[in-house]
Order: structure tokens, then C-alpha cells, then sequence
């Protein structure tokens, strides 16, 4: 009876002091699944990895010839890189706006993209719309409708295991003007107005610094004669502030919609470009 | 962060759910919670006790010692902190810093290449505590 005694005080000190104490609440109790990509964009496609808010990222992305063009070229490193700089902008920590400027065409694109599901433990995965308008801005006497392309898409992504991340992109380009190309031994190309793509990305992390990454762009429907499917595979090297992504693509071409229209390269045939891209992110306040 | 500083019963309690920590850059954010490993454990704690009793009036502004337990990332650890505490008109303003080494709260310190962050990190707490 004693000892029961003495336990029963034992608890009532220990609840008196736990009661002392203030309840231990959580400010949030929606865990958000993160990191499924280490950076803004996969390799050509956007990823649904998102600029937080009042922060900048800043890209450099690079694309050089083709690898086989052999050692002469020094695999394409030669040849004429296609150059892109972008800066995005995380209006809030689920919506961001981007500018970029590439070398081919001399392509200037702004575009946003819209988290609006994230993965938790109570949804399973990330749904983005992302979009962009992109002028071809050449002094080439073409009107400024005819400079005018668009890419809408939707990323549907997931994060596996705390290694594997993928995520599918329907997407839509559309350009104003549909070019006829004349070719080489004579016949003509042509260009499509619209294109419909599936995207499929995916990322496989294997050290806290390093991931895998491939891309593959199938076009659903029609494409621009003489084009072939995106297909590109590359590394992460993830730096505290920086993303470093080293790649091959059959694309030279960085916009979404001008990869999907103009990539000319075909994965079997071992056409590939090597390609790098810098990501930096910046707080602003 | 939320906390209770109560002058009768010299007692001092207060935590933060690491999750809602704010450098002004989202990745290092992340990279802090996952260091932190704050989806398993979440809180950052201090409970303890002001070392002397003293009376605190409107426009009072004194140095104080508490000694008592800090807990992070499944470790408790027992510390004795110096701060001062404030009477305004709000509540009690308290500011109070301390070192913590990492290790004895088991936390890996991030390393990249031949970099690595301090075993030794000073944290620093600013609050404003409003009457009960």
C-alpha cells in the first residue's frame, strides 16, 4: 500500500510538471514533401521545384555542337554554343515569375510557374502550371506576330523515396509563324503550328551532393518535319548555393517550345550536345 | 516561437517548431531543416529556472542567469544561459544568447569538400512576452 502510495505521488509531481510546462503545438502541421528536383528546371523542361518567396535565381545554361562531330570540333565544343540567362523571381512560395535571353534566335522569353498542389502526407504529389511567351527578337523583318511563341504546360510530379523523383509534363507549344525550310538536295520541311509533348523526368539522388536526371520528350501527334523526340541525360551537383548540372541532350535549343519544334539530333543515333547549366540563388531581403 | 517566463515561480519555458526558421534563402532553409532531421524531431526547447528570485518594475531592465535543460534533435542537454529581461509597457522583452556544440546534440555539421560548418554555433533568441 505504501509503495502504491508513493508511486501515486511520483505521477502527480510528474504531471504537475508536465502541466507547468506549455503544450509543445506545431505551427504547421502540413509537412510539404521537398526537394524532389535540386533546381528550377530538369534539364530543359521546368521542374516543380519552385523559386521561395523574395528570392532570386539566377541561370546560366549552355549548349554546345554535337559530340559527334569528333575531336577536330573537340566533341563540340568548337561549335557554336547556344547561351540562355535567366533570372526568376518567387512572388510567393508557391508562384514565380522568370525572364531569360537566349543566343539562338535571340529568343527572349518571360514566363511563371504556378505550384498549385504540393505533396504532403496529405496529397501524393506536386501539380504546376507553368507557361511562357517567347519573342524572337532577330532584325529579320518578320512582324511581331510572327515572333511570338508560347508553351503552356502542366508537371505532375512525385516524390518516390528520399532518392527517386519523376514527374510527367503534358505540355502545348504554339508558334504564330510555321516556317517552310527549304533543305539541302532540295525538298522542303516544314515547321508545325502547334505541338503537343509528354514530358518524363526523373531523378535519382545518390549522395546528398550528387543526382542523376533524364528527360525525355515523346511529341504527341505531329511534329515539324525532320524533328526528333528531346531526349537528354545528365548529373546534379548540388553545392549549398549553387546547382551545377553537367548534361547531353539531342536539343541545342533551351526554350521548351523551341526544343520541342527544333530539335533535329536523334538519342539512337548517338546525336547528342554536351551542355552545362549554373543555378545561384540570392535572398533578397 | 512561443514561451513563459513566470517571475513568482522563476520558472522559464519556451520552444520553437524548427520548421517555421527563416534565413531568407528558401535552399538554405531546407538544407537546415535536414540537417536538423525537424520531420522526426521538430521542437527546440528550453525549460529551467531563474538562478535568483528578483522583482521586476515597469521600466526595469536586468541581467539574468537560468540554468536549466536545452533539447534539440532527441538530445537534452544542461545548459546555463545569461540574458536580460526587460518591463515594458507590452510585456517583458528578454534577450539571452548561448553556444551549443553540435555534437552533443548529435547533429551532423553539413560538409562540402574541405569545407564543413562549426562544431560550435552561438544561438541567439530576441522576444517580447505578453502579460498572462
Amino acid at each position: 500500500m505504501k509503495k502504491h502510495l508513493v508511486i501515486f505521488a511520483v505521477l502527480c509531481l510528474t504531471v504537475l510538471e508536465v502541466v507547468a510546462q506549455l503544450p509543445r503545438e506545431r505551427s504547421n502541421d502540413r509537412q510539404v514533401v521537398e526537394e524532389l528536383f535540386w533546381a528550377p528546371s530538369v534539364i530543359i523542361l521546368p521542374s516543380v521545384t519552385q523559386i521561395p518567396k523574395d528570392n532570386i535565381n539566377f541561370s546560366i545554361q549552355h549548349v554546345f555542337g554535337n559530340v559527334s562531330s569528333g575531336i577536330s570540333e573537340l566533341f563540340g565544343l568548337d561549335a557554336s554554343a547556344n547561351i540562355r540567362f535567366g533570372l526568376d523571381y518567387g512572388i510567393s512560395d508557391q508562384l514565380s515569375v522568370g525572364l531569360g535571353r537566349s543566343r539562338f534566335d535571340k529568343v527572349v522569353d518571360a514566363g511563371f510557374k504556378w505550384n498549385v498542389l504540393q505533396q504532403s502526407e496529405a496529397f501524393p504529389l506536386y501539380a504546376s502550371a507553368i507557361g511562357n511567351i517567347a519573342f524572337d527578337t532577330r532584325e529579320n523583318g518578320y512582324s511581331t506576330s510572327d515572333r511570338q511563341s508560347y508553351f503552356v504546360g502542366l508537371l505532375l510530379a512525385r516524390k518516390v523515396s528520399e532518392s527517386l523523383s519523376i514527374q510527367l509534363s503534358p505540355s502545348w507549344a504554339h508558334f504564330n509563324l510555321a516556317r517552310d525550310l527549304q533543305v539541302f538536295g532540295g525538298g522542303i520541311e516544314s515547321e508545325k503550328n502547334d505541338l503537343f509533348g509528354l514530358g518524363m523526368s526523373g531523378r535519382y539522388a545518390l549522395s546528398d551532393q550528387v543526382s542523376l536526371m533524364a528527360e525525355w520528350i515523346p511529341m504527341l501527334g505531329g511534329r515539324s518535319d525532320g524533328s526528333h523526340d528531346v531526349v537528354s541525360v545528365g548529373a546534379n551537383l548540388e553545392t549549398g548555393g549553387h546547382v551545377f548540372q553537367v548534361f547531353l541532350s539531342t536539343s541545342q535549343w533551351i526554350t521548351p517550345q523551341y526544343a520541342m519544334s527544333r530539335t533535329r539530333d536523334s538519342f539512337s543515333d548517338g546525336e547528342v550536345s554536351f551542355g552545362f547549366t549554373v543555378h545561384r540563388v540570392f535572398g533578397i531581403q | 516561437m512561443n514561451g513563459r517566463v513566470s517571475l513568482e515561480e522563476g520558472t522559464v519555458d519556451f520552444y520553437i517548431d524548427l520548421e517555421t526558421l527563416k534565413t531568407g534563402i528558401g535552399k538554405r532553409d531546407k538544407d537546415m531543416r535536414k540537417v536538423l532531421e525537424t520531420k522526426e524531431f521538430p521542437f527546440a526547447e528550453f525549460v529551467g529556472t531563474l538562478e535568483t528570485g528578483f522583482e521586476l518594475l515597469p521600466g526595469d531592465s536586468k541581467p539574468v542567469r537560468v540554468s536549466g535543460t536545452f533539447s534539440m534533435h532527441g538530445n537534452d542537454r544542461p545548459i546555463e544561459v545569461e540574458g536580460s529581461l526587460v518591463y515594458v509597457e507590452a510585456g517583458l522583452e528578454l534577450e539571452a544568447a548561448w553556444t551549443i556544440r553540435l555534437e552533443d546534440y548529435d547533429i551532423e555539421p553539413p560538409r562540402l569538400l574541405i569545407m564543413k560548418v562549426d562544431q560550435e554555433q552561438k544561438i541567439s533568441i530576441r522576444a517580447t512576452l505578453l502579460p498572462e
